[in-house]
């Protein structure tokens, strides 16, 4: 009789413990599963996000990144279209999209509030951006002017606080890429929302021709692109670099995902305290069920030791025990995983917004084979070393005190 | 003057005390015996006279505190634990008087689990598990359970499991204790005769003197002083 098969005989003696036993890893297990997925899910999401917001990667000047800029596109790119032609050319490159980011004020006449304007191309940009630019009323159609004015599309927060509506007539007043004061009136085309309160309370979007004129230059600040197929970004990003002027560097994504990254910080360490503790629950419920047991043949290990077995291959006996428990336990808990993962899709329920966001988003758990593979694991080695401490005592116990054990 | 290694098992001076409190209770006192190779001796006495407890130290599964004690020449009361058990491993076999087998094995691998400890092959291992339990007539019952067989059955798995690796040293514990008279000298039979095939050293504990009568020898012990 192989080792496995001697264990398995001895998970099915008492069959309600080795249950309740399998069980209690199964549920570890899913919780493992179901909250590791629903972190990777907000990862994702916020990933996803981020991305959309500022393109896989950003191309501009050296100094767009490292210092403040005193007037707008002070280290603007020049001539960019030969950039965009050049990075379109590029099948791995889904889009370029120039931006021009400028400052200022937005009156309504009676009051006036700063706001954070980009010049883009705003179809595009509405196309790549998805959930996170979308109009309050429905779609963005947006043409560049409106009854003859330059059109613009101002966050849901904004239009509030200046009473504006689609159609309202509002001007821009900032500085020129010189240093001087100008102004521009535009319609409001659309009221948008990013998801993102702060940002809704200033944001102002323009056509990138209108922008140029209204700071009266021809640069832009920068280049957003973004890749068909994200996973090459670093070697995307490494081709740039080396093919560009050195005046030019890129940042990607996750460089300047702040939010993310703090996110991430804060949910890692929530679900890995979580983590830790379901952990802890396993293991102490697995070695209490486990000392039962061993209590219980404490006298067939005496039998085992007089007959010659060492304490060691009596713990690896066990260890058996818990590492078969410990693969009925996963496969179970994996099937409960998968079975909440496919479910929540067709529930359509809701998170809350996370802070600073005014948008709630699904609650849908990851299921990568990469998470299950590690958790599954993790729960496998952590009933095998529920076992070898629930055994390991009694495996060295004297062989009397063991066969007179009652 | 005979060496101690011309015998399965010399004894000299051995002393063995339980401290319960501040009250030392002598189990053996100053025992002093030899044992010829393929002897089969009983020793006899009441309950609580420390039979099974010299047994036990003479199947290296207890300990003493003074005296020596040579198990086929080896000075055995040095070794620690590991290698006791590894001379269990190869040189002793038990019988015990509730039997102790595994429930979760069927005889033939409940008698086999000796062989396998030693790392022989599967096909040493069926041929020698199968021979012996030719050799106790339990041969058909190879795929049983513990829990379908009689007393005397179980009794003979527990033989047939002692002695499949050959060992130098059984000892057998109270081993008719549990037994009808007729299974009982049925049983004593069988471990004589296999002993005496295998030639192998029987130490048998027992307060029954019927059973002691089929003995070669018989050492009388009375509160934990040899006869």
């Amino acid at each position: 009789m192989s080792a496995l098969a001697l264990a398995a005989r001895n998970v099915l003696r008492n069959r309600r413990r080795s249950i309740t036993t399998i069980l209690v890893a199964a549920i570890g297990c899913a919780a493992l599963l179901i909250s590791g997925g629903f972190a990777l899910y907000t990862y994702e999401m916020l990933a996803d996000n981020a991305a959309r917001e500022s393109g896989h990667i950003t191309v501009a000047d050296k100094r767009f990144f490292e210092d403040e800029e005193e007037t707008p596109a002070q280290f603007g790119i020049d001539y960019p279209e030969n950039w965009i032609a050049a990075l379109e050319h590029d099948d791995r490159i889904k889009y370029v999209l120039p931006r021009l980011s400028f400052s200022g004020l937005i009156s309504n006449g009676d009051k006036s509030l700063i706001f954070s304007g980009l010049g883009a191309d705003i179809n595009a940009e509405a196309n790549v951006r998805g959930d996170f630019l979308k109009g309050v009323n429905g779609n963005i159609n947006f043409d560049k002017t409106r009854d003859g004015a330059p059109a613009i599309l101002i966050g849901k927060e904004l239009a509030r606080r200046l009473k504006a509506d689609v159609g309202s007539r509002l001007t821009l007043m900032t500085k020129t890429a010189s240093g001087s004061m100008n102004a521009m009136d535009a319609l409001v085309s659309s009221i948008v929302t990013t998801g993102w309160h702060e940002a809704d309370k200033r944001l102002v979007l323009l056509d990138i021709g209108q922008a140029q004129r209204l700071m009266m230059t021809g640069r832009i600040s920068s280049l957003s692109v973004y890749l068909s197929d994200a996973g090459n970004v670093q070697g995307i990003r490494e081709e740039l670099l080396s093919s560009g002027s050195g005046r030019l560097a890129s940042r990607l994504w996750s460089e300047q995902a702040f939010y993310y990254e703090s996110v991430k910080a804060i949910y890692d360490r929530i679900f890995g305290l979580l983590g830790f503790i379901i952990a802890l629950l396993v293991l102490f419920s697995v070695s209490n069920t486990l000392a039962t047991s061993v209590a219980e043949r404490t006298r067939e290990i005496g039998t085992f030791r007089a007959l010659g077995s060492h304490p060691h291959e009596i713990v690896a006996q066990f260890v058996h025990e818990g590492m078969l428990i410990g693969i009925a336990g996963v496969l179970t808990g994996n099937l409960i995983g998968l079975a909440v993962a496919s479910s929540l899709p067709y529930l359509g329920w809701e998170m809350p917004p996370p802070p600073g966001r005014s948008a709630g988003y699904p609650l849908l758990v990851s299921a990568p084979v990469s998470l299950y593979g590690a958790i599954d694991l993790l729960i496998v080695i952590l009933c095998c070393v529920a076992a070898w401490f629930s055994s390991r005592k009694a495996a060295r116990m004297p062989v009397m005190e063991a066969l007179r054990h009652v | 003057m005979s060496r101690a290694v011309d015998y399965a098992v010399h004894v000299e001076g051995m002393s063995k005390y339980y401290f319960l409190g501040e009250n030392n209770i002598c189990a053996i006192s100053q025992a002093t015996f030899r044992i010829a190779r393929g002897s089969f001796v009983a020793f006899c006495g009441p309950s609580g006279s420390g039979k099974s407890t010299l047994l036990n130290v003479c199947g290296l599964i207890d300990t003493f505190d003074e005296g020596k004690y040579y198990l086929n020449g080896l000075d055995v009361g040095s070794l620690n634990e590991t290698e006791c058990t590894g001379i269990r491993r190869k040189e002793v076999g038990f019988i015990f008087q509730a039997y102790n087998l595994i429930p979760v094995m069927n005889v033939f691998d409940n008698v086999s689990y000796p062989l396998r400890l030693l790392g022989k092959s599967k096909s040493q291992v069926r041929t020698e598990t199968l021979d012996i339990l030719e050799r106790v007539g339990l041969s058909e019952f190879a795929a049983r359970s513990p829990e379908q067989l009689s007393g005397g059955q179980r009794q003979r798995v527990a033989i047939a499991r002692a002695l499949v690796k050959r060992p130098s040293l059984v000892i057998a514990d109270e081993p008719t204790a549990n037994l009808d008279t007729k299974t009982a000298g049925m049983i004593v039979d069988l471990m004589k005769d296999l002993g005496h095939q295998f030639q192998a050293t029987f130490l048998i504990a027992t307060h029954d003197e019927r059973m002691a009568q089929h003995c070669d020898r018989i050492i009388g012990i009375t509160d934990g002083v040899l006869a």
